[in-house]
């Protein structure tokens, strides 16, 4: 199968620091990978790389086969989208026009709005469970409620590849696993594939189909999670006892 | 949850509603002044213009100066919505910034170097571009959270242009420094050529307005409107270079004339919300209905002696201000 995305021999630096060495990654269509690693190993600059806001060091990264930096920034929003660890808003603009901003890589210019992006919108609300919240101003809503914006305005850019950072952020534990169910079974269907950075082990072995971890000092390894994911590998990882006890649907995983 | 919904004003009810107050405003305008002039005396003048005092002061006076408020006011609140844009920030605007006291210390120096009027424009383009450059130069063009950072090193800025305004005054010949101070203030008495800001504020709009949709995507900040696809860089310099262009257009004309660009856009997007292909030419058309009615002002309360009108749009745009900072912090 061929890749949608391949990392080749990359570093990723922080000042002087090694964060990331000479990483080789390939990413194929349906796969979901969990990027899991201590606070500052360099998850969120790799992220950042791979939707092109942020340059290598060294290597290439290849999107479809072509270098990142053949696309255009319209080209690279139809494929690669990110949702950040962060999003804040503070104008008030509604709810469901700043989803749609999700279909600007797909708009022209001048166009106005068309049936199928009034769709994809209604969608999008829908699915993340924010259509009572059209009409707010966005600059009113909650963390939970502006992380679920963030996710409807991804979901309506529909790119090929899904880059999520943290996407846990600000979500109760209540809605948490639905929507990020949501996220990743729509991402990894068809040809496409998601890559998400998470802080807990049990929910990257509940979501994940594949993990890299990323040791912070340049090491890393990847591969299936049900080989990756061992108290040994985490206790590494993080520097500290990892302990697993299994339940009825997997792993959990939790600091001695 | 109602109480937080946007109001979403239809279209047409909102181009009716900002016609009415051009035309209201329009009237109030030229029926006060040194001489008042009865409106029905106005309605009758504008279709049959004749040769009475009236007519005279109606036409040759009256209708310019209001069509160059108005103008003036168009230009300021444009540069007010670009700035508050491209700095992702709801309280900048180019006087609060130090863009226009660039632009003023830079004229000054071409009144006391006997520059040509001409060549004026050029001078006040260059000052606020310099100014702008220096801000960012400071504060980075990723803004947004570190708003008091960068409203801070406006102020500061404004400051220090304000030091070098007052120095050249003092360095001024004797003669000149009346005029200089009156146009300093913000001053609409002058009204030069009504071309060239109307040039501007005619490409300046058509500019803003094409762009307008990658403008609202760069009000969620640099990173995430790139991730989208909007190529940030080069929207941000053409966006820069309308709104500095715009502001310097807008000083040479009537002076650093402060808070219409801060205090419209807020007004607006009360009303319209902050889609930019609707905020846009609210924002311009209202700054002008304010810039004729701060003018009106300016010219009645203190008759038949006129004050310039930058000191009455600061005594409406201070508190104004304060609230909206206020509001800002909650």
């Amino acid at each position: 199968m061929k890749a949608l995305l391949q990392c080749q021999k990359i570093n990723i630096r922080a000042g002087n620091r090694e964060l990331i060495n000479q990483l080789q990654w390939r990413i194929e269509p349906q796969q979901c990978w969990g990027i899991l690693g201590p606070n500052g190993c360099g998850k969120t600059s790799l992220l950042h790389s791979l939707a092109g806001l942020r340059e290598v060091e060294d290597g290439e990264i290849l999107i479809q086969q072509q270098p990142i930096n053949s696309y255009s920034r319209r080209g690279l929003a139809q494929l690669v989208g990110l949702l950040f660890q962060h999003s804040s808003y503070d104008f008030p603009t509604t709810v469901e026009e700043l989803v749609m901003s999700g279909r600007f890589a797909q708009q022209k210019l001048l166009a106005g709005i068309t049936t199928e992006d009034r769709q994809q919108v209604h969608t999008a609300m829908r699915n993340f469970k924010i259509t009572e919240l059209a009409k707010r101003a966005a600059n009113t809503l909650s963390g939970g409620e502006m992380q679920r914006v963030a996710m409807a305005i991804l979901h309506t850019q529909s790119p090929r590849i899904a880059l999520l950072d943290e996407p846990e952020n600000h979500l109760d534990p209540g809605i948490m696993f639905k929507l990020l169910q949501l996220l990743t079974e729509y991402f990894s269907t068809d040809n496409r594939s998601c890559i998400m950075v998470l802080h807990d082990p049990s929910v990257a072995v509940r979501l994940c189909s594949h993990l890299l971890l990323l040791f912070g000092d340049g090491r890393y390894i990847q591969g299936r999670t049900m080989d990756i994911a061992t108290p040994e590998n985490l206790s590494e990882l993080y520097a500290h006892p990892m302990h697993a006890v299994t339940i009825d649907n997997g792993l959990l995983f939790y600091p001695g | 949850m109602a109480h937080h919904q946007i109001a979403s004003m239809k279209q047409p009810l909102l181009i009716l509603l900002i016609a009415a107050g051009i035309a209201a405003t329009l009237l109030l305008s030229v029926s006060y002044g040194s001489v008042s002039i009865p409106f029905a005396a106005i309605v009758e003048l504008l279709f049959n213009p004749d040769e009475t005092t009236w007519s005279r002061i109606l036409w040759e006076l009256r209708l310019p100066r209001a069509l160059f408020a108005f103008i003036i006011g168009g230009l300021l609140a444009l540069a007010g919505v670009l700035m508050q844009a491209l700095l992702r920030n709801p309280l900048a605007d180019p006087y609060i910034l130090g863009t226009s006291g660039g632009a003023a210390a830079a004229m000054l120096i071409a009144f006391l170097l006997a520059i040509p009027a001409q060549l004026h424009a050029f001078m006040a383009l260059a000052g606020a571009a310099f100014s702008t450059l220096i801000l960012l130069s400071f504060t980075g063009l990723r803004q947004g959270l570190q708003q008091q950072q960068l409203l801070l090193s406006g102020i500061i800025l404004t400051t220090g242009w304000g030091a070098l305004i007052t120095f050249l005054l003092t360095a001024a010949p004797t003669a000149q420094i009346p005029g200089m101070l009156f146009w300093l203030i913000g001053d609409l008495g002058e009204s030069s050529s009504l071309l060239l800001p109307a040039a501007t504020l005619a490409v300046g709009l058509v500019a803003a307005l094409l762009l307008a949709k990658p403008l609202d995507m760069l009000l969620l900040g640099d990173l995430q409107a790139a991730s989208l696809g909007v190529s940030v860089r080069p929207l941000r310099f053409v966006m820069l270079g309308v709104a500095v262009s715009v502001t310097a257009i807008a000083v040479t004309a009537a002076g650093p004339i402060g808070f219409i660009g801060l205090v419209t856009p807020h007004l607006v997007r009360f009303v319209t919300g902050a889609s930019h292909r609707r905020l846009i030419p609210a924002s311009v058309m209202l700054g002008g209905v304010l810039m004729m009615a701060a003018d009106v002002m300016s010219r009645t309360i203190i008759a038949p002696r006129q004050m310039p009108v930058g000191v009455f749009t600061a005594m409406i745009g201070v508190p104004i201000f304060l609230f909206l900072m206020k509001r800002a912090q909650r």
